[in-house]
């Protein structure tokens, strides 16, 4: 077993593979195992996958304790903590995440559901044995997390209001509520820059998938039954409309994949009819749980989850061909005899021929995201169409993090694009002279505030003495004042993104 | 079948008692007032002591469980010791007295612990490792629907001579569509118990409930069907059934209205509530 691809195989045959591949430093194979289809989690229960997946995680951070941000384990790491639902595997995705080379405020969302779920489970994990099962457990989710957040330093201050309410209701052990209480008192307003914008990570967050060559023929083999029982066909339910395609099973024990995957369907529906789309968008639930969720199950489970069903919208079930299915959109599903043992959340945009031209998984996906793409099929005028669409779909995202978001932004756009600029004007140019000078007292103004926020610093000083140079520049134009001033202002900029980012303590 | 369920404890009173120390067996009142009025942080680590301790009495030690697991469910300072609980639980797993052990498994299991569950399943493979009878076993484990314990809950209902084992293991499976024809084999063997048989009435129709639908109909028009199971199948037409299947049925039909007029009284009841819903 030299390989990542392992066939169907024990708990034990598999730590030992992970510790030895481990030892031979080979992250690329650790990498592949991160898959739920890898044929080493086949046959396996729930609980057994659970302490698979966390010895994985737990080798892969000691074996790599440098780790890119994009790494192809990050989204791995961040759907654990964000959808947390064993207490082990928690445990070792926040020691891993701990792996990677500087903190996110990207990371708090996934945090944020580590957190919900450590306030209840916060049982003994013993991180040196396999599966975290010991008597003498040595660390427990709500003290990894304590640890978690002390690594983020300030890029945890989203959570604030979440830890402070934890901190208020003392729903953690005594030293676990202390490290967290100074957390909170050394979070500074306003040092939630965009130099640490979640830049990869938002890329990371879900998957555009380009539209693939399989026509919807390919499921001509499957047999669909809807919430009524009524019987379909692929044609009869995905063609002539784009449809918003979300997996689930009602058996499901993780509130944050499943139930929640169908209530998220439920609120898209009350986005489509808000963009008046609802009648030329489809919405379709379909369980991996073909032999348990009857017609009558899955009616009463849309129900009580305000999903809306008709004969365009539906919650579906396979009769015959679910292996076809799950081929199709290459499901991450794995079963344990009949009953689902592992999942991602997966939900798809299919294009009017049924083709998928979206796919979004692993992370928790955004309503309005999903039906703007899906928006975005009704127009296209071909349905091939859809694999240049899907390919641009990441320019917003590139585009929404070169916004400005807080005063040194602003700053620094001024310093690169703006101030500097203009500042070459020269006196016959009256106009340009009274911009670089308006933006000359922005730019002093913002330096203040940040004064204000975070106390004097060095870069402060350096970008005062540089505004004072240019100023100078402005009025009289001495010979030299301008770079000095320009030098001076870029200076303060290195320092200040220096000093914020020294200041967070390393893994 | 004897129930496993801690009983919550009952509210505290306001007022807080002085502390009792807990260093000597002596020193303790296994009285249950007296143990919940250890509220607050010392309180609870005093009780987990209490219950850990082998030294003191059973009926004291399980009092002091169920007054930690009171607490768990609204004390605020619970979440301080959680860790410690759980620990201190885990550690009871393999108690000499029974009735401590079965309590600790108990609430582990409702809480899916994996130490518990692996403990568990361990002692369903083996018996010389088993902490608890098979039976037991099976009900902590079905807590848990994703313990991975439905093939063994088969090989269990297959292979053993103790009913209560068997009959744990039906009500685990009626969650395995993979059990559905071994449930349907259970339900139409006579020679079951009407209890197993009556088990597997609602498992299957927890699986399958148009196979069940199918038996019902043709276990009410049986006349040496066991009346048990009579009134199982009755009850199921009764709030699942098919209308149209049901008042196009002639001999069914019939035979409701016979069993109106003549069959055991819980029969008769169920019968006229059918003809009532059904029209006949």
């Amino acid at each position: 077993m030299t390989t990542g691809q392992l066939q169907e195989t024990s708990e034990e045959q598999f730590a030992a593979h992970v510790s030895r591949l481990a030892r031979m430093g080979s992250q690329s194979e650790l990498l592949r195992l991160f898959d739920e289809r890898n044929a080493a989690y086949l046959g396996h229960s729930a609980p057994a996958i659970a302490r698979m997946r966390g010895w994985l995680l737990l080798a892969y951070s000691h074996e790599t304790p440098v780790l890119d941000l994009s790494d192809c384990a990050l989204p791995y790491v961040l759907e654990e903590l964000q959808t947390a639902h064993d207490a082990y595997l928690t445990t070792a995705a926040l020691i891993c995440l701990r792996s990677w080379h500087q903190p996110d405020p990207a990371f708090c969302n996934a945090l944020s559901g580590a957190l919900s779920f450590a306030r209840g489970h916060d049982l003994p994990v013993c991180t040196g044995e396999y599966g975290g099962i010991g008597l003498n457990g040595n660390t427990s989710p709500m003290r990894e997390l304590a640890a978690t957040l002390h690594w983020m330093g300030d890029s945890a201050a989203p959570m604030a209001a979440e830890l402070h309410d934890l901190v208020r209701s003392r729903a953690a052990t005594v030293d676990v509520l202390r490290q967290i209480e100074s957390l909170c008192l050394s979070f500074k307003q306003g040092d939630a820059c965009c130099s640490r914008l979640p830049f990869n990570a938002i890329l990371g967050r879900l998957s555009f998938g380009a539209a693939r060559p399989t026509g919807i023929e390919a499921l001509d083999a499957v047999v669909f039954e809807d919430q009524m029982g009524v019987s379909s066909t692929c044609q009869q339910i995905f063609q002539g409309h784009p449809t918003i395609v979300a997996f689930f099973y009602s058996r499901c024990d993780n509130p944050l994949k499943c139930s929640l995957t169908i209530w998220k369907l439920a609120r898209t529906q009350g986005v489509l009819a808000a963009r008046g789309l609802a009648s030329s968008i489809a919405t379709v639930g379909i369980t991996y749980d073909s032999a348990y969720d009857t017609p009558d199950r899955l009616l009463r489970y849309g129900h009580n989850r305000g999903l809306k069903m008709d004969g365009h919208n539906k919650l579906i079930r396979t009769t015959s061909g679910f292996a076809v299915l799950r081929r199709y959109f290459d499901l991450g599903v794995s079963f344990f005899e009949s009953l689902v043992s592992r999942h991602p959340i997966e939900v798809f945009v299919l294009d009017r021929d049924g083709r998928i031209a979206f796919s979004y998984t692993r992370l928790n996906w955004s309503e309005e995201i999903v039906v703007s793409d899906a928006a975005s099929l009704l127009s296209a005028r071909q349905s091939g169409n859809a694999g240049s669409l899907s390919a641009a779909m990441p320019a917003p995202g590139l585009l929404a993090s070169l916004v400005p978001k807080c005063p040194v932004c602003w700053a620094g756009y001024m310093n690169s694009i703006g101030l500097t600029g203009w500042a070459f004007a020269t006196p016959s140019q009256s106009t340009l002279l009274w911009l670089a000078a308006g933006l000359l007292m922005i730019h002093l103004a913002l330096a203040f505030w940040r004064v204000r926020t975070v106390g004097w610093r060095i870069s402060q000083a350096l970008s005062l003495v540089g505004a004072a140079f240019l100023a100078a520049n402005l009025a009289w134009a001495p010979k030299g004042f301008l770079y000095a001033g320009i030098a001076l202002m870029l200076a303060a900029s290195l320092t200040d993104v220096r000093q914020t980012t020294s200041q967070r303590p390393r893994a | 079948m004897k129930k496993k369920t801690a009983k919550p404890a009952e509210k505290a009173p306001a007022k807080k008692t002085p502390r009792k120390t807990a260093a000597t067996p002596a020193a303790v009142d296994p009285t249950p007032v007296a143990l919940q009025a250890y509220a607050g942080t010392v309180g609870i680590r005093d009780s987990i002591g209490i219950m850990s301790d082998q030294g003191q009495g059973v009926p004291a030690r399980l009092q002091a469980i169920r007054t930690v697991q009171a607490a768990s469910f609204g004390d605020p300072d619970f979440d301080a010791l959680r860790g410690d609980y759980f620990a201190a639980l885990r550690k009871l797993s393999d108690d000499p007295a029974v009735d401590v052990r079965q309590e600790a498994l108990g609430i582990l299991a409702r809480e899916g612990d994996p130490f518990a569950e692996k403990a568990l399943m361990a002692g369903l493979l083996d018996a010389k490792k088993a902490l608890v009878p098979a039976g037991d076993a099976l009900h902590y484990l079905s807590y848990n629907l994703h313990a991975g314990v439905q093939n063994l809950a088969r090989s269990i209902f297959d292979s053993s001579q103790d009913q209560d084992s068997r009959q744990q293991a039906l009500r685990l499976m009626s969650t395995d569509p993979a059990s559905t024809k071994t449930i349907l084999k259970t339900l139409s063997d006579k020679g079951e118990t009407p209890a197993m048989r009556q088990l597997s009435a609602a498992a299957l129709h927890a699986l399958d409930p148009k196979a069940m639908q199918t038996f019902a109909t043709k276990a009410v028009l049986d006349e040496n069907e066991h009346s048990d199971v009579v009134t199982a199948c009755l009850t199921a037409m009764n709030h699942f059934g098919d209308e149209k299947a049901i008042t196009g049925n002639t001999a069914l039909k019939q035979r409701i209205e016979s069993l109106r007029q003549k069959s055991p009284a819980k029969i008769k009841q169920i019968a006229k509530k059918l003809g009532v819903k059904y029209g006949f």
